[in-house]
């Protein structure tokens, strides 16, 4: 369910966007637009199957090894 | 100052920082400044006014040679092109993680004092979109309405710096001996990492208008941040004591209930708390313009505009997965993000400073002595 929540929004969200963004003849922007729309869906999907360990604090922990 | 659309004055801009660090200053520095140097916590703030100073100074000298071009492009200037838009990505995902880090902060600090029956993805998500559709509208709105929110928020701070004072103990802020300099100095490191977001302030600065103002009201604002943190500093440790000041959660709300006027005025905790949502809101949408600034910069895009949403629902995912609890968000805060920020909020800019003076002179020597 939260992930059709999700995709939804983010589908929403990005055709909201991308619409004016093409009429404008604004490729550029309407790619990377894109491009944030499947980190943001990426992210939320590792996000909704890990709710209860996702941690990018302990991630951050790891990768300067000062814990 | 007047300003056109999409431009905002020095003023502006400092009124909106000054708002942005009294966030951290109710939040995290009584208790970290109180952990590190116990008694004489509140002197502290006193060593970070020279780094701060120092920045000003940098920035401004940096603002006046490359005039009209935003940070983003001065950094470019002086690094070169590949180098610089490697540092801007830096910059991007350290204002990026301080989005969503204060975000998380502002819905733990509600559901921790007056809504803990609340959920916290529910107030994220009450926060980031009214901030979204506030952003349609341009920076100029958050810094119109800075001008009208930061006299309220000093008039509160000396309202309750005033009712608190006759609880202050002066046992609990002396002695402070010479020997107290090392944990004094360990002590102001947060507050200079806290102080060390003027510098993203400058990635708008091509939308900065009466730059030569900037020294002014620099100075200004140094003398009101340093104060003010001083002035919280000094009424929660004088309060409550060092050993309690680091213990307690929150501090300053913990103190603010001690407020009693002739045993009739109590629990004005609400003002606060109040305080809370403004602030931390215009420290959101700040930090959110500087992200887009940034990515705009980075990707060489026109228009930021139709990616206010979509940055909205990442920093929602961002900031929900940014910890598990509050504890390890405090501990990240304590230990790794104030070396972050004093290297990317003082080290760089100094850094950029020295290489601009060093590019000046070389080319200074080329032109006396041009190759054959």
């Amino acid at each position: 369910m939260k992930i059709f929540l999700l995709v939804l929004v983010v589908i929403i969200v990005l055709m909201a966007d991308m619409i004016p963004l093409i009429k404008k003849r604004q490729h550029k922007e309407a790619v990377f637009l894109l491009i944030i729309g499947i980190i943001t869906l990426s992210y939320g999907y590792y996000y909704i199957t890990h709710e209860h360990t996702a941690s990018l604090a302990n991630l951050m922990f790891e990768i300067f090894s000062s814990k | 100052m007047k300003t056109g659309k999409n431009r905002i004055s020095v003023k502006q801009l400092f009124f909106v920082f000054t708002i942005m660090v009294s966030s951290p200053t109710t939040r995290l520095l009584p208790k970290y400044t109180a952990a590190k140097a116990e008694q004489a916590g509140w002197v502290s703030p006193v060593i970070s006014a020279v780094p701060f100073i120092l920045l000003i100074l940098i920035i401004d000298s940096l603002l006046k040679k490359y005039k009209g071009q935003s940070m983003a492009d001065i950094i470019s200037n002086i690094m070169g092109k590949l180098l610089g838009k490697l540092i801007l990505i830096v910059y991007l995902l350290w204002s990026l993680w301080l989005t969503a880090m204060y975000t998380r902060y502002y819905t733990e600090r509600l559901t921790s004092s007056i809504y803990p029956n609340i959920s916290t993805g529910v107030l994220i998500i009450l926060t980031l979109i009214p901030i979204a559709y506030m952003l349609h509208s341009g920076f100029t709105v958050i810094a119109r309405m800075s001008e009208i929110l930061l006299p309220f928020i000093g008039a509160t701070l000396i309202m309750l710096a005033l009712f608190l004072l006759p609880k202050v103990r002066v046992d609990n802020l002396l002695p402070v001996y010479f020997n107290d300099i090392v944990p004094i100095f360990n002590g102001s490191i947060a507050v200079t990492g806290i102080l060390s977001y003027l510098f993203l302030m400058f990635f708008l600065s091509d939308n900065l208008v009466n730059l030569k103002s900037l020294r002014k009201f620099g100075y200004i604002a140094a003398f009101v941040n340093i104060s003010s943190i001083m002035t919280v500093n000094l009424i929660v440790i004088g309060v409550l004591n060092s050993s309690l000041a680091r213990r307690v959660s929150m501090p300053v709300l913990t103190v603010v209930k001690q407020i009693s006027i002739m045993d009739t005025i109590e629990n004005i905790e609400a003002i606060v708390v109040a305080l809370w949502i403004f602030t931390d809101f215009t420290m959101i949408t700040t930090l959110l313009v500087i992200v887009l600034k940034l990515f705009k910069s980075v990707l060489n895009l026109s228009d930021t505009k139709p990616f206010i949403k979509i940055f909205a629902v990442l920093i929602y995912f961002l900031s929900m997965g940014i910890c598990t609890r509050r504890f390890e968000l405090e501990d990240f805060t304590n230990s790794l993000l104030m070396p972050i920020n004093i290297t990317l909020g003082y080290g760089f800019p100094f850094a950029l400073y020295f290489l601009s003076k060093l590019k000046n002179r070389s080319k200074s020597k080329k032109a006396i002595n041009p190759s054959p």
